[in-house]
């Protein structure tokens, strides 16, 4: 008999020597591992935080998929001003991130080193201090458009249309001509690299993205 | 805070005043006696005594840690001090444990050999701290170790095992974690503590006085008093190596990997093993402490501030690695 050892199973035994707190439960769902256990938030001056059970599930798509993480003790407020569902879904960060952390591809303990933990660590900072260490993005698409101010400089409702319809089109457009969308003199110089960012973001999130800018009025 | 940072604030200072430290950088080898180590007294008034200990104590209370007045004397467990300078012998179970720090010679070139007496020291004032914490009883010090016991009459032999475990685990923790942290910032690594446990049974164990008059003292002959510190010389580096008398006592046994070699043969057969002791498993598992963002184990006993007095800006760096967005 065949043992198929995946980076899934590797990266959960890694995960599961480093944090002694957690363990790999059985789910009865398919292509689904499911781990449970305490997350203890302690500051870079060992101060101690507060304790959160959580539950994080991933799928056997690993690495290329963003793991699903829900709050069971309930010490989150279901509240949308958390960023939890009613289940104790935690809304980590805005897609459009874990979009790129899904392209490349995730690491078990660097996401909870660094996406998991600090969603936590700032519901303390929030709950202590009323507000998010690093503010947080508006609901809905206000973030999205946010986040395209915000991360990618973006704000002309008319050029981001333009640049996304290029990207969700795909087409190739000689790198050294004037650009048809800015009009300035070399393309690869202006918009190209652009395109090539939202290109990242996969079709589905673009049209959604689209969607959002398009039914903008006009200012 | 740690329950151990009296001790580590003061080892901290020792290695910051050190002249030889400040010195190295600037002129060629020189002998100890070239420095003025005075400031080391100073240093050692502040190395916590009894009476900052139970401050310490109180700090933790109702923590399930018992409280202890001022620190018994050394040399007489009080259960069988009635021995003393007599011949008389009582049979009676009791936890022998060894502990030493050791320090490679590394130290000698980086300081003066003031400070680093008074790092062993420190370490050494720790431990006693832990074990009189635990419940433990020390029974001698010697330089850059204790000898301690853990148990007695009246006391429940599984609790008294669980103790020693306790105390070994933070000490052991106090040496690797707190203090390797604050050496790695200063490029010293080469500090580890080694530690051996065991428990003998009734039948195995006579407690006598030894010694010619009032020059003696009141101790044990017994096998397992004499494989401690053959264990505590099998320990790694910040090891605790314990016997298998400790490790039948307890109902769980994942913390404790039997190492290849027993450490005794009857000469019948029979063989008596020794065990490794997975102690900052042991320390997760029974709530002792928490692991922070990259794994690293915090004491969680005398770290419980009220939230209020917490400092949010140690929190924010890792809260800041967050921005939350609301898309269900
Ligand atoms: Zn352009
Ligand atoms: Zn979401």
């Amino acid at each position: 008999m065949f043992i198929v050892v995946t980076l899934l199973d590797k990266h959960i035994k890694e995960f599961l020597e480093l944090y002694h707190n957690f363990r790999l439960v059985d789910s009865n769902r398919k292509h689904i591992a499911t781990l449970q256990g305490t997350i203890t938030i302690v500051d870079e001056n060992n101060q101690i935080w507060s304790d959160y059970d959580i539950r994080i599930e991933i799928s056997h798509a690993y690495p290329y998929t963003i793991p699903s993480i829900y709050e069971e003790s309930k010490l989150i407020e279901r509240d949308w001003e958390f960023h939890i569902s009613k289940e104790g879904k935690c809304c980590l960060d805005i897609h459009h991130s874990m979009l790129l952390k899904r392209r490349k591809g995730i690491s078990l303990i660097n996401f909870y080193q660094n996406v998991i933990y600090p969603f936590f660590a700032n519901h303390q900072y929030k709950v202590n201090e009323g507000s998010y260490a690093n503010g947080e993005y508006k609901h809905f698409e206000k973030g999205i458009i946010q986040y395209y101010e915000e991360e990618l400089d973006l704000t002309d409702r008319d050029y981001i249309l333009k640049l996304i319809d290029s990207a969700i089109l795909g087409t190739k457009y000689a790198r050294n001509n004037t650009c048809t969308i800015c009009g300035s003199p070399k393309f690869k110089k202006c918009c190209l690299p652009k395109i090539n960012k939202l290109t990242l973001f996969g079709k589905d999130q673009l049209k959604t993205d689209y969607g959002i800018f398009a039914s903008l009025s006009i200012n | 805070m740690s329950v151990f940072n009296p001790y580590l604030n003061v080892i901290k200072k020792a290695v910051q005043q050190d002249p030889k430290l400040r010195q190295r950088l600037f002129s060629a080898e020189q002998e100890d006696s070239a420095f003025d180590t005075s400031y080391i007294k100073a240093l050692r008034n502040e190395l916590p005594n009894s009476k900052s200990l139970n401050e310490s104590v109180s700090l933790i209370k109702g923590m399930g840690a018992p409280v202890f007045g001022d620190l018994p004397e050394l040399g007489n467990h009080p259960d069988f001090k009635h021995l003393r300078y007599t011949d008389e012998t009582e049979d009676h179970w009791i936890i022998s444990g060894f502990i030493d720090v050791k320090d490679s010679t590394k130290l000698f070139n980086r300081f003066t050999k003031a400070t680093v007496a008074l790092i062993t020291e420190g370490i050494v004032q720790a431990s006693i701290f832990a074990v009189n914490l635990c419940d433990g009883y020390v029974h001698r010090i010697q330089g850059d170790g204790l000898m301690v016991y853990f148990g007695g009459k009246n006391k429940d032999k599984t609790e008294s095992v669980k103790n020693a475990l306790k105390a070994f685990a933070m000490i052991s923790y106090f040496v690797k974690n707190d203090l390797k942290d604050f050496f790695a910032a200063n490029s010293v690594t080469e500090i580890f503590t080694r530690a051996g446990l065991d428990l003998g049974h009734n039948s195995q164990v006579r407690w006598l006085y030894s010694g010619s008059g009032k020059a003696g003292e009141v101790t044990t002959c017994s096998l397992h008093t004499s494989l401690a510190p053959k264990m505590q010389s099998n320990a790694v580096s910040n090891g605790i190596v314990v016997g298998q008398n400790m490790v039948n006592l307890m109902a769980i046994r994942k913390y404790f990997t039997e190492k290849r070699n027993p450490i005794w043969e009857y000469g019948d057969g029979r063989t008596y093993s020794q065990y490794d002791f997975n102690w900052d498993m042991y320390i997760m598992d029974n709530g002792l402490g928490v692991q922070d963002r990259y794994g690293n184990i915090v004491l969680t006993m005398g770290n419980s501030e009220p939230k209020q007095s917490l400092d949010k800006t140690y929190l924010a760096p890792i809260a800041k690695l967050n921005k939350p967005y609301f898309c269900l």
